[in-house]
């Protein structure tokens, strides 16, 4: 039987703070990296440095919400960076599902357990809580004695905004993704949330969280391209004009002074944003105009013979 | 498991799980989906056979239907070890129980292309094999042939041919919503009626978003060599009824892949 092990060793940075504050307003990036000669599928694309991998925390006038929660490889890097924002003092706190992939959610058993938090909010109609055994029992287990140990959930929708504290989180629906996926737009500080797009920025130099204007180089139509097609292979090929319009019609609606993803660093600056999003529209114009390569193309159908 | 059905194909009771051959179990359960106003089922299946020398389950099945997938799987196993886990792709439904497995049978190999795996379930790196389209896995009287995915939504998403039982095994591929209280989990396509044509395209908008902004009709050629190449006697997939009859169900199937309906309102 063929087959690659894929064991590996991977770095850990003996120093590494899991915090980034996003905007003095009480947002922060809350993650770990994982090396770009990793090779992994979902970063392909970043040939040099460390990648980026986070959820985001917001906190004001004594409320939380985590979004998303990092990958299981970060866990206990991940739980210090969230039990440091996640203080005593707080009176309410909750989890927001961006998505149901395990870049995005595979720790919510650990948030639960570790934190405390009983309020899930998430899309579309599955209920993310089926995707774990045990959550009501890592409830029960959590050493914060809480009473009620039942898990609530709460789904939302385009449209809706969510209060946390001062801050608003605004649903919003993207047609750039691959699985139900929501972006979220925090208006107070004109941020948008964009889940697994945009994943174009590494730390360069050592293993950190970013958050930084962009190279020229990282944000060219054909950088955009690479990264489009990491996760969103099916553009090749396909109609991006109602992608297209999404984009203008978000960026005609809403200021946008930076971008932040689950991979990749925090793109910092309105200026950028609007490159990023121009360079997007070059991109899925010239992905559109490719063909999609031969599937079966050469395929040894003998192999399959008794 | 009745001794009766374990040793030959059982009959649909309504639920999993199903026999559909002695060496060939049909497993999993179903997850709750608001569909216009009321709540229908999406199966989350997971096959497991029986090689004369190993062992190989497709998919882990959804966490929220551990317990029952634990139990079928043992029973079928009959105290044989489960020495494959083949993760068509990393979603929830399909590789959810993966640290589950890899915990209770600790010599079991974990295939796919797993890349990102270590990512997530870092513990059991160890036990990690990629392969990729082309490759066989010796189970002792028949192979299991990796094949590349004709409609998916992850990239890393593989499909899978038994070349003894020749079922295809197409993960998100072929997929449709059904109705609980009519008894449909378990049933083949030979032993119901076609399923409404909405459920298949419910299914489609959500799992292979892509037919909503492609010409999908481009991705027809493909899926008819391979079953013309294949003859399958059965397509396995994780999210509807296993396929026994072909000639209506899959020009139904691709009916459904076509039709884009008006997204508003959906939260998508």
């Amino acid at each position: 039987m063929s087959g690659v092990a894929l064991h590996r060793d991977l770095p850990t940075a003996a120093e590494f703070t899991p915090v980034l504050e996003v905007s003095g307003k009480g947002i922060f990036a809350v993650g770990d990296v994982v090396p770009a000669s990793g090779c992994y599928h979902l970063t392909k694309h970043l040939e040099e440095g460390y990648i980026p991998c986070q959820g985001y925390v917001f906190k004001s006038e004594g409320a939380a919400l985590v979004m998303d929660s990092g990958l299981g490889l970060h866990r206990d890097t991940v739980a210090v960076g969230l039990a440091s924002l996640l203080t005593a003092d707080l009176k309410r706190k909750s989890f927001l599902a961006s998505r149901w992939e395990p870049d995005a959610i595979i720790n919510l058993p650990m948030v639960v357990e570790r934190l405390g938090i009983r309020d899930v909010y998430a899309i579309g109609e599955l209920n993310p809580l089926d995707f774990f055994t045990g959550l009501e029992e890592a409830a029960a287990h959590a050493s914060l004695g809480i009473a009620d140990e039942k898990l609530n959930l709460t789904s939302i929708m385009p449209g809706d905004v969510l209060e946390v504290g001062s801050l608003r989180l605004e649903v919003l629906r993207t047609s750039l993704r691959l699985l139900l996926t929501n972006w979220f737009y925090e208006q107070t500080t004109e941020t948008l949330f964009c889940a697994d797009s945009w994943c174009l920025l590494a730390a360069l130099e050592r293993p950190e969280l970013v958050r930084r204007a962009p190279r020229p180089e990282e944000i060219t139509p054909a950088a955009i391209e690479r990264a489009l097609m990491s996760k969103f292979d099916w553009l090749v090929g396909a109609d991006p004009s109602k992608l297209i319009e999404d984009l203008n019609r978000l960026q005609s609606d809403k200021r946008i002074a930076r971008l932040c993803p689950t991979l990749g660093g925090i793109i910092e600056g309105e200026e950028a944003v609007t490159e990023v999003f121009e360079a997007t529209r070059a991109a899925l114009a010239t992905l559109s105009r490719m063909s999609r390569g031969p599937v079966l193309e050469n395929f040894d159908w003998g192999l399959c013979r008794p | 498991m009745p001794a009766e059905t374990r040793k030959g194909p059982g009959h649909s009771t309504g639920g999993f799980p199903r026999v559909l051959s002695p060496t060939l179990l049909w497993t999993g359960g179903c997850l709750d989906i608001r569909y216009q106003g009321d709540v229908v089922h999406a199966h989350a299946s997971a096959y497991l056979v029986l090689g004369r020398d190993k062992t190989m389950l497709i998919d882990t099945g959804s966490p929220n239907n551990w317990a029952t997938i634990e139990k079928d799987v043992e029973q079928f196993l009959e105290g044989r070890p489960l020495d494959y886990v083949f993760c068509t792709h990393v979603e929830f439904p399909h590789a959810g129980l993966f640290p589950h497995w890899l915990r209770k049978y600790p010599g079991c190999v974990a295939l796919g292309e797993l890349r990102d795996y270590p990512l997530y379930y870092p513990e059991h790196a160890d036990q990690m094999r990629n392969v990729q389209a082309g490759d066989s896995i010796d189970l002792g009287d028949r192979r299991m042939v990796v094949l590349p995915p004709i409609w998916r939504d992850l990239a890393e998403t593989l499909w899978l041919f038994d070349t003894t039982e020749r079922t295809l095994f197409v993960s998100d591929a072929f997929a449709y919503l059904h109705y609980h209280k009519n008894g449909e989990c378990d049933r083949l396509t030979s032993e119901q009626p076609l399923p409404d044509l909405r459920m298949v395209q419910f299914f489609n908008e959500r799992a292979l978003f892509w037919t909503q902004h492609t010409d999908v009709t481009r991705t027809f050629a493909d899926i008819d060599e391979m079953i013309s190449e294949l003859e399958p006697r059965l397509i396995a997939t994780a999210h509807g009824g296993v396929i026994d009859v072909f000639d209506k169900m899959i020009p139904h199937v691709k009916d459904g892949m076509i039709v884009k309906p008006d997204m508003q309102g959906t939260g998508l």
